[in-house]
């Protein structure tokens, strides 16, 4: 077992009224833009009014109800805003950006231990061997690397970008949930389908000058676009 | 110890049922014993195919469902001393297969000192197919050199590493081979099949064997003789050099490339 520190992006709500009512439906309104994406997802409250009186517990509660899981709170706190969170096991978190504004005569905060995402999660997922037709690889919030052909009918899927060391004659499907700057790297192109946040090209479509070609497919003016990957 | 290889191909028609009879024939030829096993509930071929037909009495389904036991239900093959048939049933479908079941046959037929257990896939990728690969420790690929059978190949071949009981005990992996039947090498040429070298571009699986398109295989069928136990033909030879394959013995590929016939040999038929 190790212990070290790492970065994790995190969802922050600011929280500018007392009203649990108001955080809820901004809650709401932020999960039904992608109902399974934001199921149990972190969130970071940050509240920058040292004034305000805040029923953290009910907070917590309402901020569950909506499918998230509070992680911590974050802003500029007052000692007694301090005193109510922390009597509710709620961690405080300092920003990286507070830090460096206020970095002179800051006290650490005592930051209680928080239960994160594992850190390898995000790591870059490796696919050794030939994906055969009708097998389905999907690299969730993070890049795909396949070492082996694509077979045909074969489905290669990521939410970042997707390496492949080896031939695709199958789908391959980068930015699957938006990411409109995630690009397609291959060895040999003859593809059943290109896909970049949901624009597609189907193998009609594509100019036969690339065709079994090392190649890099991006997305430029919402438009799928292929290059030579030995010409930059 | 035993060895369970399912003979298998995703598509219908291929000739998974011919391979299985003739590989299965020629290993039980070498003295090991040898059962073949017709996974293909409802449509039963294997029995005619090994020219049995006339002689089942009990059949799988009833072995797994415990009206017969073992030794009532396998045919002994009257030309080769140590192959065994255990035909399918014709009055069921395919889900009387239970994986229970079938690994308990499996079980009680390497109990009984069968080196070779020969599954006989039925075509598709549903219960009866995967019941038929499930319990491998081999797979022998069947495939006819044009696309859509390479594609269902490809297919099968993703289900024998993620659907197997090798798999999902994270075991070592099923071994696949490849076997090509029905090869032309005049159409090949003709570039109106595709080559050993297109399909393994494809496929990527080790190549066990390539029988050659011929007659003598239908003949063989119709006559219930498996087309290994004819070697004057070149599909039998073919076989033969797969089953030497199987077990280890390097043989060079046969009846893979196009002569074509000059016009004296073609009047004197040499």
């Amino acid at each position: 077992m190790t212990l070290k520190s790492s970065n994790f992006t995190l969802l922050v709500v600011n929280l500018e009224s007392e009203s649990l009512t108001t955080l809820a439906e901004e809650l709401h309104k932020k999960s039904i833009t992608a109902p399974g994406f934001f199921q149990n997802a972190p969130v970071v409250v940050n509240i920058e009014n040292a004034a305000l009186t805040i029923d953290y517990a009910n907070m917590k509660q309402s901020i569950n109800e909506q499918g998230f899981i509070l992680v911590g709170i974050s802003g500029d706190l007052s000692g007694e805003q301090k005193e109510l969170i922390r009597a509710q096991h709620i961690a405080i978190l300092r920003s990286s950006l507070r830090q460096s504004n206020k970095i002179a005569g800051a006290i650490p905060a005592a930051v209680e231990p928080i239960e994160l995402p594992a850190v390898n999660e995000f790591k870059t997922k490796i696919h050794t061997g030939r994906v055969r037709s009708g097998q389905q690889i999907y690299a969730k919030e993070t890049d795909l690397v396949i070492h082996g052909d694509v077979g045909a009918g074969a489905e290669v899927i990521a939410d970042g970008n997707i390496h492949i060391y080896g031939k695709l004659s199958g789908k391959a499907l980068a930015g699957a949930k938006g990411d409109k700057s995630a690009c397609i790297f291959c060895q040999a192109l003859k593809p059943e389908l290109l896909s970049i946040a949901g624009i597609y090209k189907l193998s009609d479509d594509l100019t036969n000058d690339y065709v079994t070609k090392s190649c890099i497919v991006s997305l430029q003016n919402e438009q799928i676009v292929l290059g030579k990957l030995d010409q930059i | 110890m035993a060895k369970v290889i399912v003979v298998t191909s995703g598509k219908g028609g291929v000739g998974k049922t011919t391979s299985s009879a003739a590989i299965g024939s020629g290993l039980a030829m070498t003295g090991a014993k040898t059962v073949i096993i017709d996974f293909d509930i409802g449509l039963r071929n294997l029995d005619l195919i090994m020219g049995c037909e006339r002689r089942v009495v009990y059949d799988f389904i009833n072995v797994i469902n415990g009206e017969a036991n073992l030794q009532q239900a396998l045919v002994k093959d009257k030309r080769i001393h140590d192959l065994y048939i255990l035909p399918a049933s014709q009055t069921r479908n395919k889900d009387a297969l239970t994986k229970e079941g079938v690994e308990k046959v499996i079980n009680t037929l390497k109990a009984d000192g069968f080196e070779y257990i020969i599954c006989d896939s039925p075509a598709g990728i549903e219960q009866g197919a995967m019941m038929a690969l499930y319990f491998a420790d081999e797979a022998i690929v069947t495939t006819n050199p044009e696309v859509s059978s390479v594609r269902d190949s490809d297919r099968i071949t993703g289900m024998l590493s993620s659907k197997s009981y090798r798999s999902e005990q994270q075991l070592d992996p099923v071994k696949v081979h490849l076997l090509v039947t029905r090869y032309c090498p005049e159409r090949v040429q003709r570039e109106e099949m595709l080559s050993i070298e297109d399909i393994n571009d494809l496929l990527g699986i080790e190549l066990l064997g390539v029988i050659p398109e011929s007659k003598d295989v239908l003949s063989a069928s119709n006559l219930g003789e498996p087309i290994i136990l004819n070697q004057d033909s070149d599909a039998g030879k073919a076989y033969q050099d797969a089953v030497d394959r199987l077990q280890g013995i390097e043989r060079d590929l046969r009846f893979v490339t196009y002569e074509k016939k000059s016009f004296l040999s073609r009047i004197f038929g040499g």
